[in-house]
């Protein structure tokens, strides 16, 4: 079944190279189909999946490299599920768009993003830790191939800078998981968390997740080529890399350095949260000095993402219910950030088709000649705002109330983001959107039907979020509990 | 059965006007104009009508207490945070309020917005804010009070943009919510120590656990005052209390009607609201109150006082909002939330009346809003310098004037408490019945007495701005009256407000006043606030009549120079907070980021290693996959280390 959830897109890609290049209507029709097919088969398992039962679901398991015990080994729990929704839910809306946006080498384009789903997907589902990697390096190159390709004046510098930051990481990752592997005598996730492991072991291995999962995150101070990458990346791939690419680095924290170094994190837990509580606050001072549209959009994702961070590494400092309900914000959080920063992506590509820039300088009144376009950024941005009632605002009211006993001071710097995020996103808003119209910008049409009905999928899904979380919440729920289980269990105990 | 009637009925009060608000926002263009207006009138007309039920069941028919969940928002372990409803008499009264403002402002809007080519967007606005407002009020916890809290900052925000093409418009939305955030912050700290605390949300919950929370002590300070201090900043960010107050003068930017709904009627009270509602807390932390009392009076005062020397007709009405809600929170701080409550549903008909004279006032004279070019407007709109007049008269207390019962009765009742600071606030106060009759009477004679000073050509006003300051003005005159014996009594919002021992001591005096209103009108002829503000008002008559204005002003320029500046707190926020901010932001984005990060760290080896690269550029061309070779092989041999050991 999982089988199916990973590789039909990929089947999908090579099927859109059977259409002949120029028969744009048939590319787009193969991939929405395809994109859509997954979207259904993924609500199916949300669907069969057990909430009730505390453990790995739809097993998969075949032998794959036997001389080192690596296995095809394909399982889901709670957080994988809710987050394989969300790939299939971000690419859908990128093959609906696609065709809009991109004119030259549709059909790739396309098959890209199908491949890019199959990877994500991928690294949601593997409980192999060299499986793992290989989906975790899979996502990488059809993302660099994606900014190189149709990025724009910049793009190769920016897709450079991506990849080899990107890849840095990676190798760290590789040796940890080598290493790991040689001494459980297998890959399986769930042997090589059993490993009772002396804490400067954790402490080495802890380094080499950080590197790896903080730069896809990512987190203070390894998030420079995230807005470099955003801003010359196109549209698509900025929506895939807001709404995913960068959960993949949080998800790795998951899988990776709660349960296998449970102490090393507990360590690290204070520094984590510092790096964490920069991110919300300094990063969001800078992206109240951007000029570049994109560029701000992408600090804000920085910003966003420190809470996932903060909830994450805040479970060693809270008693362990309210410690489920920070992690279970933390999870939120990253849901919800998909459709504040992936929604506003997908808005600001439509204006950027139009107007040809991405200064803000450039623009003013653009409310006055796009008044539907202007409508739906204003919903993004309330969402990205953390407005009760959208999505945004679930995961940092969790994340921010569980801390008030016993860190106060946490949830005081935290929630200093109620007024920061405001004053960012308003503020370009205002700059954008408010005022007289600017009179040096080309004339330009609103919104289409097509646009707007894709828009409006984002809309909904704020709005749906936001008002009932609660299937999301109890989905999440028995999954949380059983990682901060083990995140809470220490191992160098149990060594002798 | 009953609980199924009143489920359903605050239902329709809550839901109907966010119906109204949807339709007319989704289907803007195919109901048009007529169509949307119809809608929302319809939907809010309706929540009027439920409301009214409810009232009639919550006052008449002795209902206490209905309290009940919609759904799970959502659940955690240990804790479920529900949306669901509260009702009271302390609920379901301002649930009236709120309607019948919202729908007579509907009803105003029809005439006052004619003609705009976004009026759909602009029902849709206020029916949703309408629905934000009663779901702030009905909510039987924070988390859904919050909800309507930001749904209502939203709203306002989206309504002072409404003109958005205007630069001052666009500024104002963006101050004003982000000056409420700041407020925000507090309510949202004060949930968390909710939750972590108590367990919930819930009112219920909250109020049974008050006695624990009492014994508990954070960082020296009992929590209570925590909790209090912390509500009371998110109060003073939509209540507009100093000095987070300095969002509401620029709201005047949006259109008239929603000055009267959003920024005097309703949400401004809101904060009051809040600290009423959760009356049993702050019963139980003097220490804030005595806060509240002395930052609520001050402002009561020098807030006012800008109104003196402003020249628009809308600012100068936005100012004594701040002022009375300056004495709205005094009486709070000083217990009387009985009496706090009393001056809002006054005081949200006489300045929802004031704001939509001053309103007509704006139509007639196409759009002009400045008083020193208006003079002598009584001849040609008669009927809205009559209603002006009684809004004004109610606003300076006149006896029999709905104003009158709620504002002598407040500054009775902090002449009357015992906190520290209740000498400073009486005085505060009384000065400032002085300074709203001054700018009560400046306003009303420079608008509509004397001679015209430009030559404004004067617009015919419809029926649809007339009828609704003819409703408005009879509950400016009357209501006081009529509620006053029912104010008189402490527990007049049934259980919903809950009193110390020692407040029920300090507040039985005034109340037996409020019992004779028609004794109580003759009583104040010989009482310190009347004789103020006969004096005063007669002195800036004959000021304006002899036009001594310039003479007087030359006498107090310092004064003058400091309330033309609005006691430099814009000063303040703008030349030195936000350059501040600036500063940081800048210097964090370049320095911080940009090279420290970006060019030495990241870039730093990534040139070290070009230039590295170029040396032995025959070796190696630079391109992508070496990187990885080369990376590749780094791995391979970090791989054979480790397995050596």
């Amino acid at each position: 079944m999982l089988s199916i959830c990973i590789w039909h897109a990929l089947v999908g890609a090579l099927g859109l190279y059977l259409v002949p290049k120029q028969n744009i209507s048939l590319i787009r029709l193969v991939a929405v189909v395809t994109a859509l097919f997954g979207l259904i088969f993924s609500i199916y398992l949300y669907l069969s999946y057990d909430q009730t039962i505390n453990q790995l679901q739809f097993i998969e398991k075949l032998p794959w490299i036997g001389g080192i015990n690596a296995e095809y080994f394909l399982a889901v729990d709670g957080i994988s599920v809710s987050l394989i929704l969300l790939t299939c839910l971000t690419t859908l809306i990128i093959c609906l768009m696609g065709g809009s946006l991109v004119r030259q080498n549709l059909r790739d384009y396309l098959a890209i993003f199908l491949i890019m789903q199959s990877m994500v997907i991928g690294v949601f589902c593997a409980q192999d830790a060299l499986l793992f990697f290989l989906f975790w390096e899979g996502s990488l190159i059809p993302m660099y191939l994606c900014i190189g390709i149709w990025g724009s004046k910049n793009r190769s510098f920016a897709a450079r800078k991506f990849f080899i930051y990107t890849f840095l990481g990676s190798t760290l990752l590789l040796i940890a998981v080598l290493f790991l592997g040689i001494k459980a005598q297998s890959f399986n996730l769930a042997n090589i968390a059993g490993l009772s492991l002396d804490l400067d072991t954790q402490l080495w291995l802890f380094g080499a997740f950080l590197l790896a999962f903080a730069i896809k995150v990512p987190m203070f101070p390894v998030h420079t080529w995230l807005p470099d990458a955003h801003t010359e990346a196109p549209t698509g791939g900025s929506v895939l890399l807001a709404a995913l690419l960068l959960k993949v680095g949080a998800y790795g924290f998951v899988r990776f350095s709660l349960p296998i170094t449970p102490d090393a994190s507990q360590y690290m837990a204070i520094p984590m949260i510092v790096l964490s509580l920069i991110a919300i606050v300094y990063v969001g001072f800078i992206a109240l000095a951007q000029s570049d549209m994109k560029r701000l959009i992408a600090y804000s994702s920085v910003a966003h993402m420190g809470f996932v961070t903060l909830g994450m590494f805040g479970i060693y400092l809270i008693p362990k219910e309210l410690a489920v309900m920070t992690f279970s914000g933390a999870m939120i959080q990253m849901i919800a950030h998909a459709f504040g920063s992936g929604a506003m992506f997908l808005a600001f590509g439509m204006m950027y088709e139009r107007l040809k820039t991405r200064n803000i300088d450039d623009m003013g009144g653009v409310a006055t000649i796009m008044p539907y376009l202007a409508s739906f950024f204003v919903v993004f941005s309330m969402a990205n705002i953390g407005v009760p009632g959208t999505s945004g605002f679930i995961g940092e009211l969790l994340i921010l109330v569980s801390f008030l006993k016993h860190q106060p001071w946490i949830s005081a710097i935290a929630g200093l983001t109620l007024i920061i995020s405001a004053s960012y996103t308003l503020w370009m808003v205002r700059r954008v959107f408010y005022g007289p119209v600017n009179p040096n910008m080309p004339l330009a049409y609103d919104v289409t039907t097509h646009e707007t009905g894709v828009l409006s999928i984002f809309v909904a899904c704020i709005f749906l979020l936001g008002l009932y979380p609660k299937p999301l919440g109890d989905l999440l729920l028995t999954s949380s509990e059983t990682v901060i289980a083990s995140a809470l269990h220490s191992k160098t105990g149990a060594k002798s | 059965m009953m609980s199924e009637i009143y489920t359903s009925l605050a239902g329709l009060v809550c839901f109907s006007p966010l119906i109204g608000a949807l339709i007319a926002g989704f289907f803007a263009k195919r109901i048009g104009a007529f169509g949307a207006q119809f809608m929302t009138i319809l939907c809010v007309a309706i929540a009027f009508a439920s409301a009214l039920v409810l009232f009639n069941y919550m006052y008449i028919e002795e209902t206490r207490v209905f309290n009940y969940s919609l759904y799970t928002w959502i659940a955690m372990p240990g804790i479920t945070f529900e949306v669901g409803f509260w009702l009271d008499r302390l609920s379901v009264g301002m649930m009236l309020v709120v309607t019948a403002v919202s729908l007579l402002v509907h009803i105003y809007s029809m005439g006052y917005m004619k003609g705009d080519p976004g009026i759909q967007r602009f029902f849709a606005y206020v029916s949703f804010f309408t629905f934000a407002m009663l779901m702030l009020v009905g909510g039987n916890n924070l988390l859904q009070v919050f909800f309507g809290w930001e749904g209502v900052g939203v709203a306002s925000y989206l309504l002072i943009g409404f003109w958005f093409h205007k630069d001052s418009a666009a500024n104002g939305a963006f101050k004003a919510f982000v000056v409420n955030r700041v407020g925000d912050f507090g309510f949202l700290l004060a949930m968390g120590l909710f939750v972590t605390y108590v367990g919930s949300l819930n009112f219920s919950d909250i109020f049974h656990r008050i006695p624990d929370l009492a014994a508990v002590s954070l960082g020296g300070m009992p929590l209570i005052d925590w909790i209090c201090m912390l509500l009371f900043i998110g109060a003073m960010g939509k209540s507009a209390q100093m000095p987070l107050h300095i969002w509401l003068p620029e709201s005047m930017e949006g259109p008239t009607p929603i000055s009267a709904l959003i920024h005097a009627a309703t949400m401004v009270t809101a904060g009051v609201y809040l600290l009423v509602r959760l009356s049993p807390l702050f019963e139980f932390s003097p220490m804030i109150r005595s806060w509240i009392l002395v930052i609520g009076a001050t402002g009561g005062l020098i807030l006012g006082m800008i109104a003196i020397v402003n020249h628009d007709i809308k600012r100068v009405v936005a100012y004594s909002t701040l002022s009375q809600l300056g004495y709205m929170m005094a009486a709070v701080g000083a217990s009387a939330y009985g009496l706090a409550m009393f001056h809002l549903i006054t005081h949200a008909f006489f300045k929802a009346l004031l704001f939509l004279a001053a309103g007509a006032v704006i139509v007639a004279a196409h759009h002009e809003q400045d008083m020193r070019k208006f003079g002598g407007l009584i001849h040609s709109i008669p009927l809205v310098g009559v209603v002006f007049a009684i809004g004004s008269m109610s606003l300076m207390a006149v006896p029999l004037f709905s104003g009158f019962y709620s504002k002598d009765a407040i500054i009775a009742a902090i002449g009357a408490t015992s906190l520290p600071g209740a000498h400073y606030a009486y005085y505060c106060l009384l000065m400032g019945v002085m300074v709203t009759s001054i700018y009560s009477v400046r306003a009303f004679y420079l608008t509509f007495l004397g001679q015209p000073r430009s030559n404004i050509h004067i617009h015919e006003l419809s029926n649809t701005i007339k009828w609704p300051l003819i409703i408005l003005a009879i509950p400016s005159m009357g209501l006081g009256y009529v509620l006053a014996p029912m104010a008189g009594n402490l527990h007049w919002f049934g259980e919903a407000i809950f009193y110390t021992h020692q407040s029920v001591t300090d507040l039985a005096g005034i109340n037996g006043h409020l019992n004779h209103p028609g004794s109580m009108a003759m009583d104040a002829i010989n009482s310190a606030p009347f004789i103020l503000m006969l004096l005063s008002s007669f002195a800036t008559y004959w000021i304006y009549r002899y036009s001594w204005a310039e003479k007087i002003s030359k006498i107090f320029a310092p004064i003058q120079c400091l309330l033309e500046n609005k006691w430099y707190f814009d000063w303040l926020v703008e030349q030195l907070l936000v350059p501040f901010v600036w500063i940081f932001s800048r210097a964090f984005n370049r320095v911080g980021d940009q090279l420290l990060i970006d060019q030495l760290m990241v870039m730093g080896p990534a040139k070290l290693l070009e230039s590295f690269s170029l040396r032995i550029k025959a070796h190696i061309s630079g391109h992508l996959y070496h990187y990885a070779i080369l990376m590749l092989l780094g791995t391979a041999v970090l791989i054979s280390k480790v397995v050596m050991i």
